[in-house]
């Protein structure tokens, strides 16, 4: 059975404990401080999802309905 | 704040060797609020004593004060005592800063050497009022390099220097975000106390260098409450019995809740102090 060295355990949880803290202040800082904003969550068009290579691009694709003819 | 005016500010005070003219409520307010200001960027009863009386002086009245912990009574009247004014304030509860109490002493010299008038002087007060504290991360640093030199004063090593510097970062840190968030500064003491000594018997635990116990010894030298004391013996030989007692008080309580802290951090280690 191992023995629980309990000095050594409390210094790992402080030590973590403060090294998560500062580190995720630090991110959060960086991250308000850049003007770049990350969406996760979003609504995209069909072909951005899934593209055939020989499909057209985004660009090319009008919404006349010309194939429906 | 609560006011109470024995004769109402009707007639302006003659100023003395100042150009300017200004009504005794005037004066009143503005060195009461300097009062306030001084007291509570941790300037002692006598130096606040002296600066508010050189002013009134300047500004061709006399200043009586009772000062108390947490208020400041001001009594200004006219020479002969045709006029009094008083008035009753808190002082202002802030950290202590050394560079806002010499600006104003500054300014209580410049009152009284005529070379500003009553008007300047509170232009430049309004202005020292608003000095920025020292950024965060500055004090954070240099704090961290303090504790770690005093670990080396009485006589650490490198090893137990590195460890002082990390312990003392990481506690000081956590100090300053408890204190944004108003948390009972003696809770702040206790935690903060905890966690240095904890990371600070680090040196022992790891076997990082010769001198471990001095390490643990000095992690948690950045709380002590060397100010409060030092201004409390001053307050003490200068008669103000009342403000002394109470930062002394003050400053045993913060000091139990760095023993309790460092105790506990020290139990936790199983690191014995003697």
């Amino acid at each position: 059975m191992i023995a629980l060295n309990i000095p050594l355990l409390a210094w790992i949880i402080v030590a973590c404990t403060m090294a998560a803290l500062i580190v995720t202040r630090l991110l959060v800082y960086a991250f308000r401080k850049s003007n770049h904003r990350i969406k996760f969550l979003g609504i995209a068009a069909e072909s951005e999802e899934l593209f055939v290579p020989g499909d057209r691009e985004l660009s090319d694709m009008d919404y006349s309905d010309d194939d429906l003819d | 704040m609560m006011t109470s005016t024995d004769i109402t500010e009707s007639s302006p005070v003659p100023v003395g060797c100042l150009r300017c003219e200004a009504s005794l409520k005037e004066v009143s307010l503005f060195l009461a609020d300097y009062a306030a200001w001084l007291l509570g960027s941790g300037a002692t009863c006598i130096r606040l004593e002296r600066n508010v009386s050189r002013m009134a002086e300047a500004l061709g009245c006399e200043a009586v004060m009772t000062i108390l912990p947490r208020h400041i009574h001001l009594t200004t009247y006219t020479v002969g005592r045709g006029e009094s004014f008083t008035y009753i304030t808190a002082t202002w509860q802030m950290p202590i800063s050394f560079d806002i109490n010499t600006k104003l002493s500054s300014l209580s010299w410049e009152l009284a050497d005529s070379r500003i008038d009553f008007k300047e002087a509170r232009r430049k007060f309004e202005i020292i009022t608003r000095t920025p504290n020292e950024k965060p991360q500055t004090v954070l640093l240099l704090a961290s390099l303090a504790n770690a030199s005093f670990c080396r004063l009485f006589g650490g090593d490198w090893p137990a220097m590195a460890v002082v510097f990390m312990a003392t970062f990481a506690g000081f840190y956590l100090k300053q975000l408890m204190c944004a968030r108003k948390v009972d500064i003696r809770l702040v003491f206790i935690v903060c106390a905890f966690v240095s000594s904890v990371l600070g018997a680090g040196a022992g635990l790891f076997h990082l260098g010769s001198t471990p116990e001095i390490a643990v010894g000095t992690s948690v030298l950045y709380l002590v409450p060397g100010i409060p004391f030092l201004n409390s013996f001053s307050d003490l030989l200068a008669g103000h019995y009342i403000c002394s007692f109470s930062r002394l008080t003050h400053a045993v309580i913060l000091t139990c809740c760095l023993s309790i802290g460092l105790c506990a951090g020290l139990l936790t280690m199983n690191l014995g102090m003697f």
